[in-house]
């Protein structure tokens, strides 16, 4: 495994952990404008889907790394 | 305007303050994840320059691709980061108009620090041009923007346009450096967005060092005659009245109280030519503003040498506008700290935010009004969310509707205001500046220049 491989899956894990830090905000705002509102249950919805692509590439990045001179 | 005592002309009701607070409170969470997730994005876009990844590729070219295709993937999906790149890259997405997740989330910070400030000046949000122009500004319409600005320029005129923006002008201002297509003010408005001191202008992008560059000299103070209606007691309004006697043609003034106290009066920008010989000019004020030395700041040294002001005496530093910064240059110099003991600086007016004192022991109070854009010309208004850069300073930042701006600006306005409007604030600062505010032994004005006569 190398380092790369362990960036990406951070990365995706803090994605989704500012995901989480997005829907804190939203569950703080008693009655938000509807601007607003959309504005984070779309910035959640991204950055779920981002967590999900570094995801994705850090298993790329694994299955090469493991067939490779990477690991 | 942090750490910042409210002064809401009368005070603000509780159940606003505390509404105010929450929507800052959320616009600073926003904030640091736009950041965080600015950074993850951009590693992710390097690690497809990686050269380990690079070499690898000559030896498992398929897999390597799939890995390629998956980290595109992951730096310019819409539905996802977007497009993630830093640098130049991603000044050329900007061109191209590529929007990313990381800039959508800080410019939802700059749109609830707007919600922050309209609690408290609902017109921004009532009145429809104004309403039009920060939705055009903050929704990527920068066309629209630019019409709807001239528009209310034309129909209001331009002190009254830009007194309508003013408290919320540079959450505007940087809500659209980071939407439009020009890349070179994305840096700016990050800054703005993020409460860090930009090194460049938000609206075009121009460097701080290309536009202060005109503004140089080693600095150079020569006494003059004093201006009639210096006060002979100190207090603050006695002090900023002096301020206001000075005018604006490179006049500073020292002046000796009781006791063997200083006091140090700096006025701000001149109007006129942008440039002139004076530290007090245009050029001069921006530098002051965004860097930490300047002619202005070594003239004054110059001045208070020339005065004769003794190796450790303590010393009252006031300045209006550009004064102020120059001001607080002078106390965030640790070498004129070492020499003098800068108990107060008092800056009204002033873009100060990013400025700290080599002193902890100074006091330091800013007074300003939430209409005047200079004190915002740092990058950090009356929409700051950024509340922990100096909780130990006396902020007094107000509001009052009768104010336009550039009128709001002048010395004289903020000399009627805490006359008038703001007495608790007026009495605190007389209360801190009370060993100032003996019988004055002496004084002294001295003219300015950005250089020594050849």
């Amino acid at each position: 495994m190398n380092a790369l491989v362990l960036r990406l899956r951070g990365d995706a894990a803090e994605l989704a952990e500012l995901a989480q830090r997005l829907r804190g905000v939203a569950a703080a705002l008693p009655d938000p404008p509807p601007w607003l509102s959309a504005a984070l249950t779309d910035h959640v919805r991204r950055c779920e889907r981002a967590s999900g692509d570094l995801a994705r590439a850090a298993q790329e990045l694994h299955r090469h790394a493991e067939t490779s001179f990477l690991h | 305007m942090s750490g910042c005592l409210d002064e809401h002309g009368g005070g603000a009701p509780a159940g606003v303050a505390e509404r105010e607070a929450r929507l800052k409170a959320a616009a600073l969470e926003l904030a640091r994840v736009a950041e965080r997730i600015r950074a993850t994005g951009e590693r992710t876009a390097s690690a497809l320059l990686d050269p380990v990844l690079t070499r690898s590729a000559l030896a498992r070219p398929v897999s390597a691709l799939r890995v390629h295709a998956a980290l595109l993937q992951a730096v310019t999906s819409r539905r996802g980061l977007g497009f993630a790149f830093g640098g130049t890259l991603a000044r050329l997405g900007g061109v191209a108009g590529m929007e990313s997740l990381a800039r959508q989330v800080a410019v939802t910070s700059l749109r609830l620090r707007i919600a922050a400030v309209a609690l408290t000046h609902p017109e921004l949000l009532t009145d429809p041009a104004t309403r039009a122009l920060v939705d055009a500004a903050t929704g990527d319409r920068e066309i629209e923007a630019g019409r709807l600005l001239r528009a209310m320029v034309a129909e209001r005129g331009a002190s009254e346009a830009m007194s309508a923006v003013a408290p919320i002008i540079m959450e505007v201002l940087a809500a659209r450096a980071l939407v439009d297509e020009n890349p070179f003010n994305d840096g700016c408005g990050w800054a703005i967005a993020t409460g860090r001191r930009p090194d460049a202008e938000p609206l075009l992008g121009l460097a701080t060092r290309a536009i202060t560059r005109w503004d140089r000299g080693e600095g150079s103070a020569t006494p003059a005659d004093a201006p009639p209606g210096l006060t002979t007691r100190g207090g603050v309004l006695g002090f900023l009245g002096n301020i206001a006697a000075l005018g604006t043609d490179g006049r500073v003034l020292l002046q000796e109280v009781e006791g063997g106290r200083y006091v140090l009066h700096a006025p701000g920008m001149g109007f006129g030519r942008p440039i002139n010989d004076t530290p007090q000019d245009f050029v001069g004020a921006g530098r002051n503003a965004m860097l930490n030395d300047s002619p202005y700041v070594r003239a004054l040294a110059k001045a208070i040498r020339a005065f004769g002001v003794p190796d450790g005496a303590p010393l009252a530093l006031i300045g209006h506008s550009e004064g102020g910064a120059a001001v607080m240059n002078l106390a965030q110099n640790p070498a004129f700290c070492a020499r003098y003991r800068v108990t107060h600086v008092v800056c009204v007016g002033s873009p100060i935010d990013f400025k700290v004192c080599a002193d902890a022991d100074t006091w330091v109070a800013s007074i300003t009004n939430q209409h005047d854009i200079v004190p915002a010309l740092d990058g950090l208004g009356t929409g700051s969310c950024f509340a922990d850069l100096h909780p130990g300073w006396y902020v007094v930042d107000y509001t009052h509707p009768s104010h336009r701006f550039p009128q709001c600006h002048s010395i004289g306005v903020y000399l009627a205001d805490l006359r008038e409007h703001l007495p608790a604030a007026r009495a605190h600062l007389d209360e801190q500046l009370a060993a100032y505010r003996g019988a004055v032994l002496r004084s002294q004005v001295y003219r300015l220049h950005d250089r020594e006569a050849r």
